[in-house]
């Protein structure tokens, strides 16, 4: 254990008297009158309930947060009285502009409504009765199990640095909590899909996951947040799109429709992070240009990986015969082409200017169409 | 009683049907966010109508002349042809088959094109996507009076 407290509640005697006499009724109430705001609130909508944003008032509120936490590393919830000896939980990330976003609280009110349950939201007796083509339940078998890769990074790259946030931020560790289980949905969701349509799971991606691990160790919060929210947010919200749009049966495309909502807020989240950063550190900027510039290489790993790009390919052409290939060849070649050129308007527009020019994307795509 | 597509009296009675619903949409969550709905005629203005959405519910709908994108999330536009296909495809299905989804329309900007200023915004498409297709596929339930002159299009699914 790493950390022991200075004396032992067995051995401790005062502790023990005073429990004695609160238990014979002489209560000390000290907790009774803090020196804590009062306030009454309800809901500003009642159709929307009491949200964190009808919370956001006074000493309670985020918009008195300020820039830097100095005075509670503790787990003492905001605008609770602070007094004693609380402990301090060593969290790392204490400045404000470093997580930030003035979306989490909208996110993490929207994550939790807009919630949904792969066992019983999927017409899994539906694509049960109307198997698809075997080619492309193959094909989207291996879709689900590259996607499977892709969700655990999702997931990770949340809880990797959820405890390292100081408490003060809770409404952005709450929606970080949001962003966690809508990855492990998505790891549900894909897994009983691939399971379902009689295939079973394929391949692990070798060259895919090397570049999510890339995307997974970043050194700094930033750095993690660009690089798991917005390049591989970007990443799975134009795939989710896609497989929607190409999806051979009213199942797989309410799969990837619910998944693409869930994945859109992952995304928001990123660019939100990624503009209130550079407003409030706009040193950062070339920071994290470089830190793209060496990055986004990971896209074309996770994109460009057989595991991926192949079963893509066959579904998007609806098949595996030489015009369906050729098809879907073509598709995918559009869907790229949009990914990068959406990927990069965000970071442009969230403060990140001159991604778009500075970026190798753009020209790697051109020059693997043949342009 | 029969409503015209495009018109205000359309969009006002799906927002209705909405209310209607409202155990079905608050089961798919909160939706907030304000677009428009343009359609583009052969000859003559475009049609061009504002839905606010909120809560679980659209609470307003308005004919517009015109959009500032600075003020709202993005505009689904398409011409006349591709939203009547669109409306007569949810017609005939009770909900629009994957062909003509908005968001299959939308995806590659082919069929129908989505105008944004801020991206973040253009992204609530995406965020709200299975209440604003729903609220869409409610005009399967209507009685839809479509331009003459496109009476006749061609469904491609």
């Amino acid at each position: 254990m790493a950390f022991y407290m200075e004396k032992d509640f067995f051995e401790d005697v005062e502790l023990f008297n005073l429990t004695q006499r609160v238990m014979q009724g002489d209560l000390t109430l000290r907790w009774f009158d803090p020196k804590t705001e009062r306030v009454c609130l309800t809901p500003k909508d009642p159709a929307r309930g009491l949200t964190y944003e009808d919370c956001n008032v006074g000493s309670y509120g985020y918009d008195r947060l300020p820039e830097l936490i100095r005075n509670n590393y503790s787990m003492a919830p905001r605008g609770s009285e602070l007094w004693g000896k609380l402990p301090d939980l060593g969290y790392t990330l204490n400045r404000k502009s470093e997580v930030w976003s003035d979306n989490v609280s909208v996110l993490y009110e929207e994550a939790k409504t807009r919630r949904w349950a792969p066992a019983v939201d999927i017409g899994w007796e539906a694509l049960a009765q109307a198997p698809l083509p075997v080619p492309l339940e193959i094909a989207m078998a291996q879709m689900c199990t590259f996607l499977q890769e892709c969700a655990t990074v999702a997931m990770g790259g949340a809880s990797r640095w959820i405890y390292s946030i100081n408490q003060e931020f809770l409404e952005l560790k709450s929606y970080l909590c949001a962003q966690i289980f809508d990855q492990g949905r998505h790891l549900e969701a894909l897994r009983k899909r691939a399971l379902a349509g009689g295939q079973g799971l394929k391949r692990a991606s070798v060259a895919a996951e090397q570049a999510l691990k890339e995307l997974l160790s970043a050194e700094s919060y930033s750095e993690a947040s660009v690089g798991v929210n917005v390049l591989l947010g970007s990443v799975l919200l134009s795939l989710h799109r896609h497989l929607a749009a190409v999806a051979s049966s009213p199942a797989d495309r309410r799969l990837f429709s619910l998944m693409m909502q869930d994945t859109a807020r992952m995304v928001a989240y990123g660019s939100g992070q990624l503009r209130y950063h550079l407003t409030h550190q706009p040193h950062q900027t070339e920071f994290l240009h470089d830190y793209l510039d060496n990055a986004e290489h990971c896209l074309l790993g996770l994109i460009g990986n057989q595991e991926c790009l192949e079963p893509l390919i066959v579904l998007s052409g609806g098949g595996t015969e030489p015009e369906q290939l050729r098809r879907g060849g073509h598709a995918v070649q559009r869907l790229l082409t949009q990914l990068v050129a959406e990927y990069s308007e965000r970071c442009e527009r969230a403060g990140l200017h001159g991604r778009s020019t500075r970026s190798r994307l753009a020209t790697f795509l051109r020059q693997l169409a043949g342009e | 009683m029969s409503v015209a597509f495009p018109s205000l009296a359309f969009f006002q009675a799906l927002q209705t049907l909405m209310r209607q619903e409202e155990l079905r949409f608050r089961r798919l969550g909160f939706v907030d966010t304000t677009f428009g709905v343009e359609v583009l005629a052969s000859h003559g203005a475009p049609w061009r109508c504002l839905l606010t959405f909120e809560v679980f519910e659209c609470r307003e709908v308005a004919e517009v002349a015109s959009f500032d994108l600075t003020e709202i999330d993005f505009v689904l536009t398409g011409d006349l042809a591709t939203w009547v296909e669109t409306m007569q495809n949810i017609k005939q299905h009770g909900g629009a088959d994957a062909a003509h989804s908005l968001n299959t329309l939308t995806h590659f900007g082919e069929r129908m094109r989505v105008l944004y200023d801020d991206p973040d915004n253009r992204d609530k498409l995406f965020r709200f996507q299975e209440s604003l297709q729903q609220f869409f596929d409610l005009a399967g339930r209507l009685d839809i009076d479509f331009p003459a002159t496109t009476t006749t299009v061609q469904l491609s699914a």
